[in-house]
């Protein structure tokens, strides 16, 4: 029943825990139907134990990856490995143990609780559900994920609404954290949040991996806190990773344009910084019927007559640092 | 009617600068009644500079939204003012009637809202809603508001303006549905332009552009502008006084240069620091 993979690369320290392969989501839209191009066969791995940020704007696919990854969407095609064993091929009650090791934060704790329960009881339904826990066993439990994202005890018998914000993402993150996954998606987790509040909640998730050795994936389009937390930066637009590498070298020094104008456009809370602006003709296309060239063509000032024979592959450019933009850009 | 006239009262601190557009005196006020009374706004003030961008900042519930609000006399009708003064070109705002204030409220102040396509009704087209606003503010014929509908859209630059007024809200990104605002806001041809949080919930990219518009718009047109915002990166970029705001009070005021380099209230100074994360190492 499940095909696994040989896990030789497993003993390396570095190691991809997440193994995403060609994976592809489409949606049926409009009328006639046609096909809207989420993903777009999308190769991606994870790294054990590291923090990797997906960044992009509206309509990118990054939230549809993240769906598609903890199983809330069901995909076109491709296969997701986790920890070398294929999402697709389990049965439900292997499929529901594996989603176990994968746990997701959303971006606003306010709608993502049950606002007529307790912070105990969403706390403690994974528990129940995913580990079969006694009462007492549960209540331990909860108890020290309090403590473990900076909560007290009392705020377990709370409702969602006697929490301010930066709490109430404190609960999402204790009941991701809950049964012990090895991976958390953390889809926009600061983004609703105040700045003074981004900080904490960000310090907090790096305190949590750091003990407790999990992998998280970062959908973000803060690139403020992408650069605190990420290891690795993947940028996506219109479906396709079109830059990744170490998040370093993607956010200090960016390949490709769409990256460049991203980074360029994001404003700095320092005074009389000027920054270089690499702006972008219109606005993102429409991801339905989408022609086989660049996904930026229409938009890029570098664009050339080869940007629109074919979509342009990822190559690399240092490293494990890959852009998919073969011309050379000004530095 | 009456068109600006001096002001009479002694003006704060300001002494040989010209008079402030706006300027909000001691603004207090809360929320409930008798025992249940919750004061939210404690004694605000400061000041709009004619044809400059002063930006508000504050996290949630600094009161930033509802003081902006109460320029306009559209604060939450349970809110009580206690106390403070507001003036505007030498009237003074709080105490002008309603009939009053229906005069300054649009031609003479406008205001954008965070979220344009909530602001826009969904069952007219963009044109003529635009159209509505230059028939009722200059009482123009409905060709003529057309036309300037037309050439409002044109002013924010969104490409093919003729075709996009035809258009429906739903038609609009969210970009383009907030430059739609901004043309709005400016056919009434205001002398103080409130936005508050224009650029939340839009993608860099597109907040760029809206605050390279406003900047640009201001600057051609001398336009004095009041940015509400919590975000101290757009702040740097495009304000020249900064009024920082926490829990229903103004914690610093100065301008953009002194805020950033040299900040005197330690709420500030966190505001910064938060706004400003390090690497991970």
């Amino acid at each position: 029943m499940t095909a696994l993979e040989p896990a030789g690369a497993a003993t390396a320290l570095h190691y991809p825990i997440v193994d995403i392969r060609g994976l592809t989501k489409h949606f049926r839209v409009g009328r006639p139907r046609r096909d809207l191009v989420a993903l777009d066969g999308v190769d991606l791995a994870v790294e054990a134990g590291q923090t990797t940020a997906l960044v992009g704007e509206s309509g990118s696919g990054k939230s549809t990856l993240a769906r598609c990854l903890v199983g809330l969407l069901p995909v076109t095609a491709g296969e997701v490995l986790l920890d070398g064993i294929d999402l697709a091929g389990l049965g439900s009650v292997a499929l529901s143990r594996t989603y176990r090791d994968i746990q997701m934060v959303f971006q606003d704790p306010h709608s993502s609780l049950n606002p007529r329960r307790s912070v105990y009881q969403a706390v403690t339904e994974p528990l129940r559900l995913h580990l079969g826990l006694d009462r007492a066993a549960q209540r331990a439990r909860a108890r020290e994920l309090m403590s473990l994202v900076g909560l007290e005890d009392q705020h377990l018998e709370r409702m969602p609404h006697e929490l301010s914000g930066g709490q109430r993402q404190r609960v999402g993150i204790a009941r991701a954290i809950a049964v012990g996954p090895k991976v958390v998606v953390l889809d926009e987790p600061t983004s609703s949040l105040d700045v003074s509040v981004r900080g904490q909640i960000l310090d907090l998730l790096l305190g949590l991996q750091q003990r407790l050795g999990m992998t998280y994936l970062f959908i973000s389009h803060d690139l403020q806190a992408v650069r605190r937390v990420a290891d690795r930066v993947c940028v996506m637009y219109l479906g396709s990773i079109v830059e990744d590498g170490p998040a370093d070298e993607v956010l200090d020094r960016p390949r490709h344009p769409y990256t460049r104008a991203l980074m360029s456009a994001a404003p700095v809370a320092e005074y009389g910084v000027r920054r270089e602006r690499l702006r972008l003709a219109g606005e993102i296309p429409s991801p339905v019927d989408l022609p086989a060239e660049c996904r930026l063509a229409g938009r890029c000032p570098y664009v050339r007559d080869s940007c629109r024979t074919a979509v342009p592959p990822l190559v690399t450019v240092e490293g494990t640092h890959r852009s998919a933009c073969p011309v050379p850009l000004p530095s | 009617m009456t068109s600006t006239h001096a002001i009479e009262q002694e003006a704060p601190a300001a002494t040989a600068a010209p008079s402030p557009i706006l300027t909000v005196d001691g603004y207090s006020g809360g929320f409930g009644r008798g025992e249940d009374y919750r004061p939210v706004l404690h004694e605000v003030s400061f000041t709009v500079a004619r044809g400059e961008l002063t930006a508000v900042v504050g996290e949630t519930g600094s009161g930033k939204s509802l003081t902006a609000m109460s320029i306009l006399g559209i604060q939450p009708p349970a809110f009580v003012r206690t106390g403070g003064r507001m003036e505007f070109a030498g009237r003074d705002l709080l105490g002008c009637g309603d009939q009053e204030m229906r005069t300054v409220r649009g031609r003479r102040i406008s205001m954008v809202f965070q979220d344009a396509r909530a602001a826009l009704n969904p069952v007219f087209p963009v044109g003529t809603q635009l159209a509505d606003v230059a028939k009722r503010h200059h009482g123009m014929s409905r060709a003529l508001a057309r036309e300037a509908a037309v050439e409002a859209l044109r002013s924010v630059r969104i490409p093919e303006p003729g075709r996009r007024a035809r258009q429906y809200p739903h038609e609009f990104s969210g970009g383009m549905a907030q430059r739609v605002m901004i043309a709005m806001a400016l056919l009434c041809e205001p002398e103080l332009l409130i936005l508050d949080e224009p650029t939340t919930g839009l993608d860099v990219t597109i907040q760029a552009e809206i605050m390279d518009l406003i900047t640009e718009l201001g600057r051609s047109r001398g336009l004095s502008t009041l940015l509400i915002t919590h975000d101290l990166g757009v702040v740097a970029e495009t304000a020249q006084h900064v009024v920082v705001m926490r829990q229903g009070r103004v914690v610093e005021t100065g301008t953009t240069a002194g805020l950033f380099l040299t900040p005197t209230d330690s709420y500030t100074r966190t505001l910064l620091a938060a706004s400003r994360l390090e690497a991970k190492s």
